[in-house]
C-alpha cells in the first residue's frame, strides 16, 4: 500500500514537472479576471470596447464623418473615467495603461466598434476624441449598414445613453427600448465597422487644437453647506494634482446636494477644461452661468473658461468677446 | 524524481524480498531479459500514467488559477447620504435601514445597527466600497426634525463629525451566471478560525498534513462502512471534496473516483494549503433559493441569517458546517429538526476536538437555529428600473460578463421616491377607473421621476403592479404625446426674441393643411371654438390647438422638428402638421428627457440610470458621467417655463392648486390624445422633472383628459417627494415687466389686468395697454404684434409624411 502510494506520488511529481511551470503564484480570488486574457482567443474581444468614453477630450472643430473618427479612437480604454480614483491613477493613464487582463476580460461590445478598436494599437487619448455625446451617437448608432456618408452631421440627438434607441438619422424604425442591444449583439457590425474603417492603418490625426491655458484661480468659495462645501474643497484638491476623474466624480456628488449652486458647476466646467474636454467645459460653464444670479466672480471665471474653449476650438472672434465678459480672468 | 532505484528494480523482482541477487548463467540471462521486459514495461506504464496526468494536472492548473467562479454582477440602489440639511424624515430613515438589514436594538454595537428615540437616531454605519474610495464603518448621532437632518454628529467619541456619511446602498438586483450559481467571495483571510476549526475537525481533521488524500481515514472510513454495512462516514479531504465539486461531475466510477484523487494530490503538490481552503470556502454548495444556488460560505451567511460571516457565533457557525453534509437534506427552514440535530452534532464535534469549550457546547446547543428570513439577495421589487438598468448594461456590456465577472453597478434609484411614485400609480388608477366607471384593472399607468439638473433617473413606475416584471410601460408604452409637444414647439418661437415674446399674440383660428395624404387636416380646439388672437402664454396654458398650429406652421416644420432632437427626441418622426399636436409617439422615459432639458435651464442633460461600474475587485471599470448640452437657450427655457407656470394658474392643471403647497412652484403641461386614449402629464419642480402616463394597453379610450387623468398621479407623486420650487429668479438677459396680461403692452399704474411678465431684455414690450378699453378676448391691436409672420406653408411643409389620417382631428389639451 505504502509503496503503491510512493511510487503514485513519485509519477505525480514526475507529471508536475511535465507540465509547465505555473507562471506567477495562484491566483488569488480577486485576480479573476486576468486569466481569461491568457485563455481568451486572441482574436476575440482583445480589447473590447467600452460603452461610453468620458467627456475628456474635445470634438473635432468641425464634424467629421463617424467613421473617419473611429478610425482615431484612442483604444481600449474600457473606462470611460478612467481607473482613476482607486488606483491613485491620473486621468492622463486612460488608455496605455489599462491592465491589458482587464481589458479583455470585461469586454465593452456595446457600440459596434469593437472590431476596429481591437485591432487598433493602443494609443495615447487622440487630442480630436469626442465628447461624451458624440461618442455615444456614434458607438451606438453604427448599425451594420451604415457608412460614413450616413453619418448624421450633427451629434446633439444622442447622450451617454439614449433611452430612445438609434438616433433618427441612423435608425428608420424606431424603436420603443433601449434599442442599442440588438446592434450591439449583432456579428455581423464589427466587420461591417472595420472594412467601413482601414484602421489598420488609421488617417493621421488632425493637427491639435491650439495650446490654450486657461491658469486663473478658482473664484472665491461662496458660503456653502458644510457637506456640498467639504465636497467642494476635496474636489479642487483632487483637480489641482491632477485627478480629474475623481474631480468630477466629487463634483457631481456635490451637484446631487446641491444642484442649484454655479460655483460647482463652474468647478466642474474647469475639471473639463483642464481635461481638454472643450465642449463639456463650454457647456457647463454656461450652465453656471445661468445659474450664477449676482455672483460676479464666478460669471468672469466662466467667461473665461467659455473664452479659452473658443480659442481652443478656433473661434478666436468667441474667444475675444467671452474675454470682455470675463475681466481679465 | 522518476525512480532512483532502477537496479534495485530490475534485480528486485520479485517484490517480495529485499536482497538483490547477481544473475548468474542461464538462469541470470532469463531473468536480465525478464527484467528488462519488466522496467520496459514499468517505464511504459509510467510514461501512460504521466501522459494520463498531464491533462488532469492542466485541468487543475487553468481553473484554479483561472477564473474559478463566475460572479453575478450586483446593481445597487443609490446610497442615502446623510449630511446636515439633508431632507429626509424618520420614517423614511428607518424605511431605508430596514431594506439594508440595519437591526434596530437598544444598544448599537456593532456595524448594521442602529438605535431610535423619536428624531434622534445612533447608526453604526457599515463599511462599504463604493466608486470613489471605501467609505468607512462609522458611529454616527443624527437628529431630524421638521424633514430635515438638523445634526450629524460622530459618536465614537473619537473622530471628528463628519460632513456627510454614505450609508451602504441597497442591493436591487442580481445578474446570475446562467447556472444560477450565485456566491459572495470571501478571502482566505477573511474566514473566521472559528469556521475554519469546526470545518476541519468535522471534515478533515487531517487537513493541515495530509497531501490530499488521507489513506488513513479512507481505511478508517472503509472499516465503518463495512461495519454498518452501509456508506456511513465518507474518507474523503477537503482537497477531494473541492476537486469533486470544482472540477468533476457527479458521476460515481472508479475512474472519476482516480481522477479526483490524483487531482487532490496535484492540487496540493501546487498550491498551498490556504488557497485550497478558499476555494473550497467558496465553492461549497450550502443551499437553494428557488433556482438561485447558493454557494460559499460568505452567501450562506447572509442567505440563512442575514450576517456577514465574521459576525456569526458558534451556533450559526455550527449551523453552516452542519449543512455541507446535504444543504436540502438539512435545510433549516424546511427541516428545522434535522438540521437542528445535525448542527447539535456537529457543536459535539467542536467540543471534543476542542475547538470550543464544553460549556460553550452547551449554551450554543441551546440556542435557536437563528435562521432569518431569505436575505443576501437583491430586494428585485424594482423590475422596471432594473429593466432600464439592464438594457444600459445589456448594450454597454456582454451577456456573458454581466453574468460572470461580478461587476457591482451603482445606480441612480431613489428608493424613497419610488416608493412614493409606486403608491401613487397604484392607488390613483382604482379612483380614476371609479370615475370612469371602468372594471378594476382597466387603466394602466406609468411614471418617472428624473433629476432636473442631472438627469438621473431616480424612479421609473412601469405599471400598476410595480413589483412584478412585465410590459415596461415606462420605456415600452410608446404612445403618442398630444399636447405635451406644445412646449416644445413655443420654446422655439421663444428662441427668437424679436420676434416672439411671452405675450405676442397668436392667431387661433381654424386651419386646414395637407395632411400628407392628399387629404385635409382640419383641427380643432378641445372646445371646439376659436379664440381669436391669444397671448402666446395663455395659448400655452389653455393648450389651444389652432394657435400652436398657426405658431408652429409659421415657424415651419424643419426648425420645430430640428428643436425636438435638441431637446432629446431621439425617435425618427413624420414630419407632419400632425406633429404640431403631438402625433408624434414618445414612451414617458423619452418625454421625460425632453422635459428635463426645459427644467434644466435649456441644457439638456442625457438621462442616466448608471452611475459607475466596478469591477469585482472593486476598481472602478466605467463611469457615465454627468455631460450637459445646450438644447435652447437659458433665456428661452425661462420664458417657456413661466408660460408652463400658467397652465396651473389659470390653465389645464389648476387641480394642482389645491393638491400641492403653495409655495411649491411647478410648471407642467398636460397631454390628452385621441378619443381620449392617452392621459399624459408632464412637469418640474425646481429639481425634479416627473412624467405620467395614464391609458390603457388595448389602447381604447379612458375617457380621461391629462388633466383629469395623468396630472392626479403627478400631484401626488410631486407632493409626496422632497423637492425644491422652481427658482424665483431669472436668468442675466430677463427682465420682469408688469404687462397687459392680454396684449402683453405695459401697463399703466392701477391696471386691473396687469401681469409681470419676463421679457427678453433686448426685446421689451412696447406701447402702453389701455388697459380695458379694448374687450379681454380679441385684446390685439396691429401695432402690438410683431413683425408680421410669413403667411403658413402649410402646402409645402405637409407632403413629407404619409401618415396624417388616422390624427386627422386630433385633439390636443
Amino acid at each position: 500500500m505504502n509503496k503503491a502510494l510512493i511510487v503514485l506520488l513519485a509519477l505525480t511529481l514526475l507529471a508536475g514537472c511535465a507540465g509547465q511551470p505555473r507562471q506567477g503564484g495562484p491566483a488569488p480570488v480577486e485576480n479573476a479576471l486576468k486569466p481569461r486574457s491568457q485563455t481568451a482567443p486572441p482574436q476575440a474581444p482583445a480589447v473590447d470596447v467600452y460603452a461610453y468614453r468620458a467627456p475628456n477630450t474635445t470634438p473635432p472643430p468641425a464634424p467629421v464623418p463617424v467613421a473617419a473618427e473611429y478610425g482615431q479612437e484612442p483604444l481600449t480604454p474600457p473606462v470611460a473615467e478612467g481607473p482613476g480614483t482607486a488606483s491613485g491613477r491620473g486621468p492622463s493613464t486612460l488608455s496605455p495603461d489599462i491592465d491589458p487582463g482587464l481589458a479583455s476580460a470585461i469586454s465593452w461590445t456595446p457600440p459596434a466598434s469593437t472590431a476596429n478598436a481591437s485591432r487598433a494599437t493602443p494609443a495615447p487619448a487622440s487630442p480630436a476624441a469626442q465628447t461624451p455625446t458624440q461618442t455615444q451617437t456614434q458607438t451606438q448608432g453604427k448599425t451594420p449598414t451604415q457608412t460614413p456618408s450616413q453619418a448624421p452631421p450633427k451629434a446633439q440627438t444622442s447622450g451617454p445613453w439614449s433611452l430612445a434607441g438609434s438616433p433618427p438619422a441612423q435608425s428608420g424604425t424606431p424603436s420603443p427600448t433601449l434599442g442599442p442591444a440588438t446592434g450591439r449583439s449583432s456579428g455581423a457590425t464589427p466587420t461591417t465597422l472595420a472594412s467601413l474603417t482601414p484602421s489598420a492603418a488609421p488617417k493621421p490625426p488632425p493637427p491639435p487644437p491650439p495650446e490654450v491655458r486657461y491658469t486663473a484661480p478658482p473664484p472665491p468659495a461662496p458660503d456653502l453647506p458644510a457637506a456640498a462645501a467639504s465636497l467642494a474643497s476635496q474636489a479642487e484638491k483632487q483637480r489641482e494634482r491632477g485627478d480629474y476623474v475623481a474631480a468630477a466624480a466629487t463634483l457631481e456628488r456635490a451637484i446631487r446636494i446641491q444642484p442649484r449652486e454655479a460655483y460647482l458647476w463652474n468647478r466642474l466646467a474647469r475639471v473639463r477644461l483642464d481635461q481638454k474636454n472643450y465642449t463639456q467645459a463650454n457647456s457647463l460653464a454656461q450652465k453656471s452661468n445661468a445659474l450664477s444670479k449676482d455672483q460676479v466672480q464666478i460669471k468672469e471665471d466662466n467667461w473665461g473658461m467659455i473664452a479659452a474653449t473658443r480659442r481652443a476650438t478656433g473661434d478666436a472672434k468667441g474667444a475675444e468677446d467671452a474675454e470682455a465678459k470675463a475681466g481679465g480672468r | 524524481m522518476s525512480r532512483p532505484h532502477h537496479d534495485q528494480d530490475e534485480e528486485d523482482y520479485p517484490p517480495e524480498e529485499g536482497t538483490p541477487r547477481q544473475g548468474r548463467g542461464w538462469f541470470g540471462r532469463i531473468f536480465r531479459i525478464l527484467g528488462g521486459t519488466l522496467l520496459l514495461a514499468g517505464l511504459a506504464g509510467m510514461v501512460a500514467l504521466v501522459l494520463y496526468v498531464i491533462p488532469l494536472d492542466r485541468t487543475v492548473r487553468e481553473k484554479f488559477e483561472g477564473k474559478r467562479w463566475a460572479l453575478p454582477a450586483r446593481v445597487y440602489a443609490r446610497p442615502l447620504e446623510l449630511y446636515t440639511g439633508a431632507p429626509l424624515n424618520p420614517a423614511e430613515l428607518v424605511a431605508e435601514l430596514t431594506r439594508l438589514d440595519y437591526r434596530q436594538l437598544a444598544q448599537p454595537l456593532r456595524p448594521g445597527t442602529f438605535e431610535r428615540e423619536d428624531g434622534h437616531f445612533l447608526i453604526r454605519t457599515r463599511a462599504f466600497h463604493f466608486w470613489d474610495g471605501t467609505e468607512p464603518e462609522r458611529f454616527i448621532a443624527l437628529d431630524i426634525s421638521d424633514g430635515q437632518i438638523i445634526s450629524l454628529t460622530d459618536a465614537s467619541g473619537s473622530g471628528e463629525d463628519p460632513a456627510l456619511v454614505r450609508l451602504d446602498p441597497v442591493l436591487i438586483d442580481s445578474i446570475y451566471p446562467s447556472h444560477n450559481e450565485d456566491r459572495i467571495l470571501v478571502r482566505a483571510m477573511d474566514l473566521p478560525p472559528l469556521l475554519i476549526d469546526t470545518l476541519k475537525a468535522v471534515e478533515d481533521r487531517s487537513f493541515g498534513t495530509h497531501f490530499g488524500v488521507d489513506p488513513l481515514a479512507i481505511l478508517r472510513a472503509s472499516i465503518k462502512n463495512f461495519q454498518a454495512g452501509a456508506v456511513v462516514e465518507g474518507g474523503s479531504t477537503l482537497t477531494q471534496q473541492l476537486v469533486k465539486n470544482f472540477y468533476l461531475t457527479d458521476e460515481r466510477s472508479l475512474e472519476r473516483k482516480l481522477n479526483e484523487a490524483l487531482m487532490a494530490i496535484l492540487l496540493e503538490l501546487r498550491y498551498p494549503k490556504d488557497d485550497i481552503l478558499e476555494a473550497y470556502a467558496n465553492e461549497i454548495y450550502l443551499g437553494q433559493d428557488g433556482s438561485r444556488a447558493i454557494h460559499g460560505f460568505g452567501l450562506a451567511s447572509r442567505f440563512y441569517f442575514n450576517r456577514d460571516l465574521s459576525e456569526l457565533g458558534i451556533p450559526e457557525t455550527a449551523l453552516l458546517i452542519a449543512l455541507i453534509k446535504g444543504p436540502s437534506y438539512y435545510d433549516p427552514r424546511r427541516h428545522p429538526e434535522r438540521a437542528s440535530e445535525r448542527r447539535n452534532l456537529v457543536i459535539d464535534v467542536m467540543a471534543d476536538q476542542g475547538v470550543i469549550d464544553p460549556a460553550q457546547a452547551d449554551n450554543a446547543k441551546a440556542a435557536p437555529l437563528g435562521v432569518g428570513e431569505k436575505g443576501g439577495r437583491p430586494l428585485g421589487i424594482y423590475p422596471a428600473f432594473t429593466d432600464l438598468v439592464r438594457r444600459q448594461l445589456k448594450r454597454d456590456y456582454r451577456e456573458e460578463d454581466l453574468r460572470s465577472e461580478g461587476l457591482i453597478i451603482f445606480t441612480t434609484l431613489s428608493l424613497t421616491i419610488q416608493g412614493v411614485a409606486e403608491q401613487a400609480v397604484r392607488e390613483r388608477l382604482p379612483d380614476l377607473e371609479k370615475l370612469r366607471k371602468f372594471k378594476p384593472g382597466t387603466l394602466e399607468g406609468a411614471a418617472v421621476v428624473v433629476s432636473a439638473a442631472q438627469g438621473e433617473v431616480l424612479a421609473l413606475v412601469g405599471g400598476r403592479e410595480a413589483g412584478f416584471a412585465g410590459f415596461n410601460r415606462a420605456l415600452e408604452a410608446v404612445r403618442p404625446i398630444g399636447s405635451l409637444v406644445k412646449p416644445m414647439i413655443f420654446i422655439e418661437a421663444l428662441s427668437e426674441p424679436k420676434k416672439y415674446n411671452i405675450a405676442t399674440p397668436l392667431r387661433d383660428q381654424g386651419v386646414s393643411l395637407n395632411a400628407g395624404d392628399g387629404k385635409r387636416w382640419e383641427p380643432k380646439n378641445y372646445d371646439g371654438k376659436t379664440h381669436g388672437q391669444v397671448p402666446l402664454y395663455l395659448a400655452l396654458a389653455k393648450s389651444y390647438n389652432l394657435a400652436t398650429v398657426n405658431l408652429g406652421m409659421d415657424l415651419g416644420l424643419d426648425r420645430v422638428a430640428r428643436r425636438f432632437q435638441e431637446l432629446g427626441v431621439q425617435r425618427d418622426f413624420p414630419k407632419v402638421p400632425a406633429m404640431l399636436l403631438g402625433s408624434i409617439s414618445l414612451s414617458p422615459v423619452e418625454v421625460a428627457q425632453v422635459y428635463q432639458s426645459i427644467a434644466a435651464s435649456g441644457f439638456r442633460a442625457p438621462l442616466r440610470a448608471i452611475r459607475d461600474v466596478l469591477n469585482t475587485q472593486g476598481e472602478p471599470l466605467n463611469r457615465y458621467p454627468l455631460a450637459v448640452e445646450p438644447a435652447s437657450s437659458p433665456q428661452a427655457a425661462y420664458l417657456l417655463t413661466w408660460a408652463m407656470r400658467e397652465v396651473i394658474q389659470q390653465g389645464t392643471a389648476t387641480w394642482l392648486k389645491e393638491r400641492l403647497p403653495k409655495e411649491l412652484t411647478v410648471a407642467g403641461k398636460t397631454g390628452t390624445t385621441n378619443e381620449l386614449r392617452d392621459s399624459w402629464f408632464a412637469g418640474f419642480s425646481g429639481d425634479k422633472v416627473i412624467v405620467t402616463w395614464v391609458g390603457r394597453d388595448d389602447n381604447q379610450p379612458t375617457g380621461l383628459t391629462g388633466g383629469t387623468g395623468a396630472l392626479r398621479i403627478w400631484g401626488d407623486i410631486m407632493a409626496g417627494i422632497d423637492t425644491q420650487p422652481l427658482p424665483d429668479y431669472p436668468p442675466d438677459g430677463i427682465e420682469m415687466v408688469s404687462v397687459d396680461r392680454y396684449n402683453g403692452r405695459r401697463a399703466p399704474k392701477g391696471c386691473g389686468r396687469a401681469l409681470t411678465m419676463p421679457f427678453d431684455d433686448d426685446a421689451l414690450p412696447t406701447g402702453t395697454s389701455d388697459c380695458g378699453a379694448a374687450p379681454p378676448p380679441e385684446p390685439a391691436a396691429e401695432e402690438a404684434a410683431p413683425a408680421a409672420p410669413p403667411p403658413p406653408k402649410e402646402e409645402k411643409k405637409a407632403n413629407e409624411g404619409g401618415i396624417g389620417s388616422f390624427l386627422r382631428d386630433f385633439l390636443g389639451n
